[in-house]
């Protein structure tokens, strides 16, 4: 175990100016903005997001951002999961900055700008229909004079219903993996946009011949979209901890409240008992989370399968418990609990589910 | 699967085939993709059903049934669901119907039970409150007599398909007595009756099934009064004895298991279908198992209940796992789903947006089922309070 260095101190402070944030600028009204856009979140909000300066905490200070890491940008993830924010903190801010910020090319960082203050919202497209969550391409690149062109088909693109930039992932002629910025409305780009169950948007695009911009390098960047994609499943469990820290105090609070067969519900105990589980799988998830925080290199992405399978689990059955607890209440759209479980079901498999991240912990097994 | 009579293994082929030749093709894909049938579907279903004496089989000969047995019914049930027929809905045939058939009067049973027969007037139920779920007991909905009429005050609440009915039974509270149950009637009221408004509820899988009843000195004739001031409880009680042997929906749980299975082999995980993963294999196989062993459970319940034993707590143990059965299978159908997003189909793009909607795909419609049997283990009294049934009845706790 690492102890927590002095940088911890800067993400508990950024985590608490996002969380009060989250309280008293992001009321019930916006919490409803994923299914009243057609993009899937508020785009006056998500200019208020950039101001706040979410979406460049992974970003150097060099390249405009507050040069955080995970650490920081789980704090904010932690408030975006309580306070339920549709807005694409994540795809922009956990995403397509770091990366961008990451391949260190004149292109990417002439971007970079845009994305951070919030003018552009650019979207990773990097999973395939036919490869579910495994993470290895088939889409390619295609040199055709001074242009490149894509082909291919990728799905599970969130956010894109509101995106103007695709940030897709492809592989070239000797088979190396580079990122490659298109056009959403480009000729030969098809998208199917799709609503998720969360009210939110992710959609499926076919890209034949579609003419591209090459952002990465010419080396392949294969390693660092792994560890992209592991740090969004990361950002995932901060944000599923922040949802389900809510649907604890908002359950408990309701045990005390409701009455049947003449006492408080929280006079039962089998409730008693149920919230007590529901409390020990946040506080697992918790521990989990930090766990990857303190994590250094080559351990930091077993920590991450690890985290990512006990959240998965531990969201599932907190988001189940807290609407059995509310009973019928508990199964309308009217009541808020029913958004979180449907937002916990969207934390329990983005980048991944259980099942997955089970296979990936233990295929990072290090040698005996 | 095996029944312990023969002639009950012979009658599910029986209507296992009889769904396949005359469900209409277009209510079939509906329920294959678990989209919201109309009334009118329901409505020609049930009269195609009735046309072949199927419709209310479980009603007595005299009544216009075929005089079925509890388990030819339940084996009746289980098969359609299997077969992929919409659910009938309860409220008339199943519920007031037989209510009616042992309480009512002479003309009640002349006023109601043909237009449920032929499937011209459509019931639904009001039972739970507010202050009442669970726990029934705690319903407030007040009915004053007034001459010729009782007067009612008050709301119902999770009522099933109001918006689509023309009659509702109700269980009314008529007078306050020392305990909860006494004083309570159940009556029918006309839902085109002034004082009465409808407030729809959606649920967690964006669908309008229940609604809000609201009773704002609403006329009610003495004469649809059921039995006795006072005897609601017990026809209540009635009520739910008929229902028993159906609270487990092994028929749904067989046709999802295998619609879980279809999906998760046309979906490719590396390249390679869903299905031939281990994990997810080890998943399904464990379904499996949990839902042959409910048929088995229920199967020895059915030998019991043709011996003339009459269910009590074993009731409530297959809700419990009835409802646990239908979750873990859904729960299976979503981990399909969520390698294409989590696409909700029933829930629209809003105007502007440049995309297409997505089409409902089997994998949607599993997903939305998920949803919907979260409601499994709350509603007819939740697997809390059916634990505590069970060790009251059983061990005297």
């Amino acid at each position: 175990m690492d102890i927590t260095d002095e940088t911890s101190s800067d993400a508990a402070l950024l985590r608490e100016h996002a969380l009060r944030w989250v309280e008293q600028a992001y009321d019930d009204l916006h919490e409803l903005s994923g299914r009243a856009h057609p993009q899937g979140f508020d785009p006056d909000i998500a200019r208020e997001v950039a101001a706040q300066g979410f979406l460049g905490v992974m970003v150097p200070e060099a390249k405009g951002g507050t040069g955080g890491g995970l650490a920081e940008m789980a704090g904010i993830m932690e408030a975006v999961g309580r306070g339920i924010v549709a807005e694409p903190v994540l795809s922009v801010g956990g995403i397509a900055a770091p990366l961008l910020a990451r391949l260190e090319t004149p292109e990417a960082d002439a971007f970079l700008a845009q994305l951070v203050a919030g003018e552009s919202t650019a979207v990773l497209a990097h999973y395939e229909s036919a490869r579910g969550f495994d993470r290895s391409v088939t889409t390619g690149a295609r040199q055709d004079g001074a242009d490149v062109r894509l082909s291919g088909e990728k799905a599970n693109t969130l956010d894109l219903a509101g995106a103007d930039t695709l940030l897709v992932t492809g592989l070239d002629a000797n088979g190396r993996l580079g990122l490659y910025r298109i056009d959403p409305a480009a000729e030969g780009v098809t998208l199917k946009i799709y609503r998720t169950v969360d009210g939110r948007t992710t959609a499926s695009l076919t890209l034949a011949d579609a003419s591209a911009e090459r952002l990465s390098g010419s080396d392949d960047i294969a390693a660092l979209v792994d560890e992209t994609l592991d740090a969004a499943a990361f950002l995932v469990c901060a944000e599923a901890l922040g949802a389900m820290r809510y649907l604890v105090d908002v359950t408990a609070d309701y045990l005390k409240t409701r009455k049947q067969f003449g006492q408080t519900l929280d006079r039962f105990q089998v409730l008693q008992h149920r919230i007590v589980s529901m409390l020990l799988a946040t506080e697992e998830t918790a521990g989990v989370v930090e766990a990857v925080i303190d994590a250094k290199q080559p351990r930091r992405a077993r920590a991450i399968a690890l985290c990512k399978t006990v959240t998965a689990r531990s969201a599932r059955y907190v988001a189940q418990q807290s609407v059995q607890l509310h009973g019928g209440i508990g199964v309308t759209d009217e009541l808020k609990i029913s958004r979180y479980f449907k937002r916990l079901m969207m934390c329990e498999s983005l980048f991944g589910d259980e099942d997955y991240y089970t296979a990936r912990y233990e295929a990072l097994r290090p040698p005996a | 699967m095996d029944y312990p009579l023969p002639e009950l293994s012979a009658f599910r082929l029986d209507v296992i085939r009889f769904v396949e030749a005359n469900l209409p093709a277009d209510i079939a894909e509906k329920v294959r993709l678990n989209i919201e049938p109309e009334k009118s579907d329901l409505y020609r279903w049930e009269q195609i059903l009735n046309g072949h004496g199927w419709f209310c089989g479980h009603w007595p000969v005299h009544a216009g049934g075929a005089g079925w047995s509890p388990l030819k019914r339940y084996v009746f049930e289980q098969a359609m669901a299997e077969a992929g027929a919409p659910p009938l809905q309860p409220f008339g045939q199943a519920y007031v119907g037989p209510v009616i058939i042992e309480y009512g009067t002479d003309a009640q049973k002349q006023r109601f039970l043909p237009k449920i027969i032929d499937s011209t007037e459509f019931w639904c139920q009001g039972y739970s409150e507010p202050s009442a779920g669970s726990d029934l007991a705690g319903l407030k909905l007040r009915a004053e007599r007034k001459g010729d009429h009782y007067v009612l005050n008050g709301q119902k609440l999770w009522t099933s398909y109001a918006h689509w009915a023309d009659m509702i039974f109700l269980l009314v509270r008529t007078s306050q007595e020392d305990r909860p149950q006494k004083g309570v009637s159940f009556i029918l009221a006309d839902m085109h009756t002034p004082g009465i408004t409808i407030r729809p509820i959606i649920t967690l899988d964006m669908k309008h099934h229940v609604n809000e009843v609201f009773f704002d000195n609403v006329e009610v004739p003495v004469e649809n009064l059921v039995g006795d001031e006072g005897d609601g409880w017990k026809i209540a009680k009635f009520l739910l004895a008929t229902e028993r042997l159906i609270v487990a929906e092994t028929g749904k749980a067989r046709r999802l298991l295998s619609q879980v299975r279809t999906v998760a082999e046309n979906t490719l995980e590396a390249g390679k279908p869903l299905f031939e993963q281990s994990a997810f294999r080890r998943a399904f196989t464990e379904a499996e198992v949990q839902l042959q062993t409910l048929e088995a459970f229920c199967a020895r319940q059915l030998k019991g209940v043709a011996q003339g034993k009459v269910l009590g707590f074993e009731a409530s143990l297959m809700k419990i796992r009835g409802s646990e059965l239908l979750q873990s299978i859904t729960e299976l159908g979503s981990r399909v789903a969520a390698r294409k997003g989590l696409a909700l189909s029933p829930e629209p793009l809003p105007e502007g947006s440049n995309g297409e909607q997505a089409e409902p795909t089997e994998a949607s419609a599993l997903l939305s089922e998920y949803l919907f049997q979260r409601a499994a283990t709350i509603y007819g009294g939740s697997n809390e309070i059916q634990h505590n049934i069970v060790s009251k009845a059983r061990f005297g706790f």
